[in-house]
Formats: structure tokens, C-alpha cells, sequence
């Protein structure tokens, strides 16, 4: 192997004593290997190729001649590979990459979470260290959980499992307070806002209201207590009342608005963005100003199995504009406003739908107002804890009128 | 000359040094049948497979065997391998 390394050649020794170049080879310390002595004039053996002169010298001075028949070693079969140095700097990069780069943190996978945004998991992990090119091997597993389990409360669990160059977070998440209904709990319905009855669905208690009546807010619809002649049940009242409802909404926007008329100049600006590193590669980005409309295109670099790598180019177009004042028609806005107010109020509604609105429309300081009435029929009934000795006590009063 | 040599290793005898060394005299080491080394040579006056003649300064070594090949040489040693049947000193008139 090592003479591999260093390169050696097979000679043939031609003479009438070849012998006589084997001693001077051993007088001049060049080393030689493997002698065979063919016939009485001929002799092969091997020698490093640095002493190929000093043996043509020798063999002279012996009155001999010396042949290469053979020059082996890893410089001589592979010099070639010196003309293409691209081909050689792939190789170490890959040799480099294989045993060497792997052992540092190139991407990092969150799984697990929920509520916390991964982003916060991995501000958290690059306060711990944990970040685009650390040392792999130099995390302590149990003692980077605990810490990260003291910044993060919310998490119930954590681990970091590391292969290769990609950094794995699996996380668990402590799970909230859980809202659960007692079922066996007394309620009655009441109306949450004044209407007028139109439907009633009773499933469980006693309806205190037919379709047809005007109630308040507040008002009972269904009971929880059932009055059996013999007995009085308490239970959880359920059903759903509809009503005809009526809502007053307000809404304004400006009389004017800014239009943006572009100046037709676009700037591009490319950034190559490595971990946290920005390079700006072309493009002014010192454009003053914020009139301007900005468009960001990031494009990341992404490893086979979708690993995105903190390698990204960033084109960011800017096309600046003016900005001028324009009177909005009234036509337009009343749309726009009806269409708020009606959102508005469907947000507000359980159940139900819109059945009608009228709406009325004017100028007031620079803003237009509209005042619209909107009705609904919706479900009004929503569910209270009811007080049994609150009951007796109102039955009971009710029961000697 | 042989007379100055002969009280050269006379005196040496007497301090206990090895007479080798200074004097130049041949070493012939075999060990078992399958190596020979010659130490202090002065050449080799022939090489084959069955036989190898080494050049000393008290004479000359004839090595016979087969299947004889130089293993290693230098300035002082000669190390042969292969089978060795016989090893003879053919003394040269000092």
C-alpha cells in the first residue's frame, strides 16, 4: 500500500552482470524490491519512481541498462484528475458533505403543535442554541427539553431527535380548560333580545310563550319546571323560539377616497437571503417613501422530501404610485354600507336569516351615513341556570292569586 | 595485513567488544531453513534461484537452495528467503 502511495516502477536490469547494479543500488541506498533474475543477462526487480534516475545513473556506472517496463502509483494513474479540478472539488465537497457537514443542523422540522406557532417554537430553539448550522453532537437532549418545557408552558412535552443534518421537534401541547354542560343541571330558555314569536319548539320543559306574543329581553320562554299536578319537575329546559326581530345599524365611510394612480416605474430588488444573512445581489433598496406598492417573492431553496433549506432569493418588485383624492359616488358606498350593515348584523345572528331592511342614506361632514333597520327572524332563546327555591317561592305566590 | 588484523581482534577480544563491528567481519544469520541474512557483505558476485554468492572480506558466501530471492539489501545486510540447503565460506587470501 504504501509503496502504492509513493509509486514504484519495474525495471528490467540488461548487462553482462546485472548483479553488479543490484550492489551499487545497495551502496547508493536506492531500495529496490522483488529481484528476478530472468536469464544470466537480464534481471527485473522494482524501485520508487524518484529513484528511476539515480538508477539509470548506476546502472551506467555498472555497465548496464535500464528498462521501465512498468510505473504504477497513485500520482501516475491519477494525475489526470489534476485537469479537472471541478471534478476533484465535487468529490471533497462530497466527501465533505457525507462525513463532515452532516453533523451540523441544516433544517429544522416542528410537528406536533397546535396553538404555539411554529415560528415562536423556533425562536425559542435558537435561544437555546438550537439553530441554521450548530454543532449537532453538542445538544443534551433531556436537559435542552427541560429548558424549553421552562420557556414554553404551554408545551406538556418536547423532543429533538437529529438525523443526520435535519433536527426533528416533536412537540405535545398541554391541552386548555375544558367548557363541559351539566346536563343535570336546571335552566330555563329566556329571550336574549325583543321580538316578536313566531315558531316555538319545545323539547324539554314547559313553554311559557305562543307564537304570536311580543316578549322582552329577558323574558322567560321555556321552563325548566314542569308542574305535574302531583309534582313539580325540575329540568334542563330545551327547545329553539324563533322570533321576529328587528335590529338599527348605523354605518359610515368617507365621502372621499385616495386613489393610487401608478407612475408605470417598476424596481426590482434581489436579495439572497442565507439563515439570517441578507445579501443584496441587485437593485436600489433605498427608495424613500411609503408610496409604494410592495410585492415579495421568495423562492427557498427545497432538498428532495421537501426540506426547505435557509438558502432563499428574494425578489422584491416595487412600483411606486400618487395618491389623489376622489368623491365616491353615492351609488357605490350605499351598496358598500348596506352590505356591511347586513354582515353586521348577521354575525350577531345564532340562527335565522334576513328577511328585510330599509335603509336611509346622507352626507354628514365629510362622511356618508347610513341608517339602516334591518328585521331578522331568529332563534332569541338562550339557556340560564334556573334557582329551584325561586321557583317554589313564585309558584307558590302564583298558585294563591 | 592478516597479522595486523589478527592483533586488531586479539585486542578487542580482551576489552569484550564485538569484533564485528570494527573489523568489518562477515555475519551469516540463518533462521530455520527459510532465511539467511549476511551482514558487513560486499556485494552479490551472483544471484539465481538455486544459488547466491555474496562477496565478504574474508571471502566469499555461497548460499544453495531453491526458490531464492533477495528480500531485502542494503549497504550492510543481504537478506535472502527461500529454501536453503547449504551455506559455504570459500576463504580468500587476506
Amino acid at each position: 500500500m504504501m509503496r502504492y502511495l509513493r509509486g514504484y516502477a519495474q525495471i528490467m536490469i540488461s548487462g553482462a552482470e546485472p548483479e553488479r547494479c543490484l550492489n551499487m543500488f545497495a551502496a547508493c541506498d536506492v531500495a529496490f524490491w522483488a529481484p528476478e533474475k530472468t536469464d544470466a543477462l537480464h534481471l527485473r526487480c522494482r524501485i520508487y519512481q524518484k529513484d528511476l534516475d539515480a538508477a539509470n545513473r548506476l546502472a551506467s556506472a555498472a555497465m548496464c541498462t535500464v528498462e521501465t517496463e512498468l510505473q504504477r502509483g497513485l500520482y501516475s494513474e491519477y494525475r489526470g484528475l489534476l485537469r479537472r479540478p471541478l471534478l476533484l472539488l465535487g468529490v471533497a465537497g462530497a466527501f465533505a458533505v457525507t462525513f463532515f457537514l452532516q453533523n451540523f443542523i441544516w433544517v429544522i422540522t416542528v410537528s406536533g403543535n397546535e396553538q404555539i406557532p411554529t415560528e415562536q417554537i423556533l425562536l425559542t430553539l435558537e435561544q437555546e442554541g438550537v439553530t441554521f448550522g450548530a454543532w449537532g453532537p453538542s445538544f443534551e437532549q433531556e436537559s435542552l427539553k427541560n429548558r424549553m418545557l421552562n420557556r414554553l408552558p404551554q408545551l406538556r412535552w418536547l423532543a429533538l431527535n437529529r438525523t443526520g443534518a435535519i433536527a426533528r421537534v416533536l412537540t405535545s401541547e398541554r391541552e386548555g380548560e375544558k367548557h363541559t354542560v351539566d346536563r343535570a343541571a336546571v335552566s330555563n330558555l329566556i329571550a336574549k333580545r325583543p321580538g316578536v314569536i313566531t315558531r316555538v319548539s319545545v323539547l324539554n320543559g314547559f313553554a311559557a310563550v305562543q307564537p304570536g306574543d311580543a316578549v322582552i329581553t329577558g323574558q322567560l320562554l321555556v321552563s325548566g319546571f314542569m308542574d305535574w299536578t302531583t309534582h313539580t319537575q325540575a329540568t334542563r329546559a330545551l327547545g329553539e323560539i324563533y322570533a321576529d326581530t328587528f335590529y338599527d345599524i348605523t354605518v359610515k365611510q368617507p365621502s372621499c377616497v385616495q386613489k393610487k394612480t401608478y407612475t408605470r416605474e417598476e424596481f426590482k430588488v434581489r436579495t439572497l437571503i442565507f439563515g439570517r444573512k441578507r445579501i443584496k445581489l441587485t437593485g436600489k433598496s433605498g427608495i424613500l417613501g411609503t408610496t409604494c406598492d410592495t410585492m415579495i417573492k421568495t423562492r427557498s431553496l427545497t432538498l428532495p422530501g421537501g426540506y426547505l433549506l435557509p438558502v432563499a432569493l428574494e425578489t422584491v418588485t416595487l412600483r411606486p404610485y400618487t395618491l389623489t383624492e376622489e368623491p365616491v359616488s353615492q351609488k357605490t358606498a350605499e351598496h358598500v354600507l348596506q352590505s356591511a350593515a347586513k354582515a353586521a348584523v348577521a354575525r350577531q345572528l345564532v340562527a335565522g336569516s334576513i328577511k328585510g331592511e330599509s335603509h336611509t342614506i346622507q352626507q354628514n361632514n365629510g362622511a356618508l351615513v347610513l341608517r339602516a333597520d334591518i328585521f331578522c327572524e331568529e332563534m332569541i332563546a338562550v339557556s340560564i341556570p334556573a334557582d329551584p327555591l325561586r321557583e317554589e317561592e313564585t309558584n307558590g305566590e302564583s298558585d294563591q292569586r | 595485513m592478516g597479522q595486523a588484523r589478527r592483533q586488531l581482534e586479539h585486542w578487542i577480544r580482551a576489552i569484550d567488544f564485538p569484533t564485528e563491528i570494527l573489523t568489518g567481519i562477515p555475519t551469516v544469520q540463518i533462521k530455520g531453513r527459510d532465511e539467511t541474512v549476511v551482514v558487513q557483505h560486499r556485494g552479490i558476485l551472483s544471484y539465481s534461484d538455486d544459488a547466491v554468492d555474496v562477496a565478504s572480506s574474508i571471502g566469499v558466501v555461497r548460499i544453495r537452495g531453491a526458490g531464492l530471492k533477495i528480500r531485502l539489501m542494503n549497504r550492510e545486510r543481504v537478506c535472502l528467503c527461500g529454501k536453503v540447503s547449504r551455506v559455504e565460506l570459500e576463504e580468500s587470501p587476506v
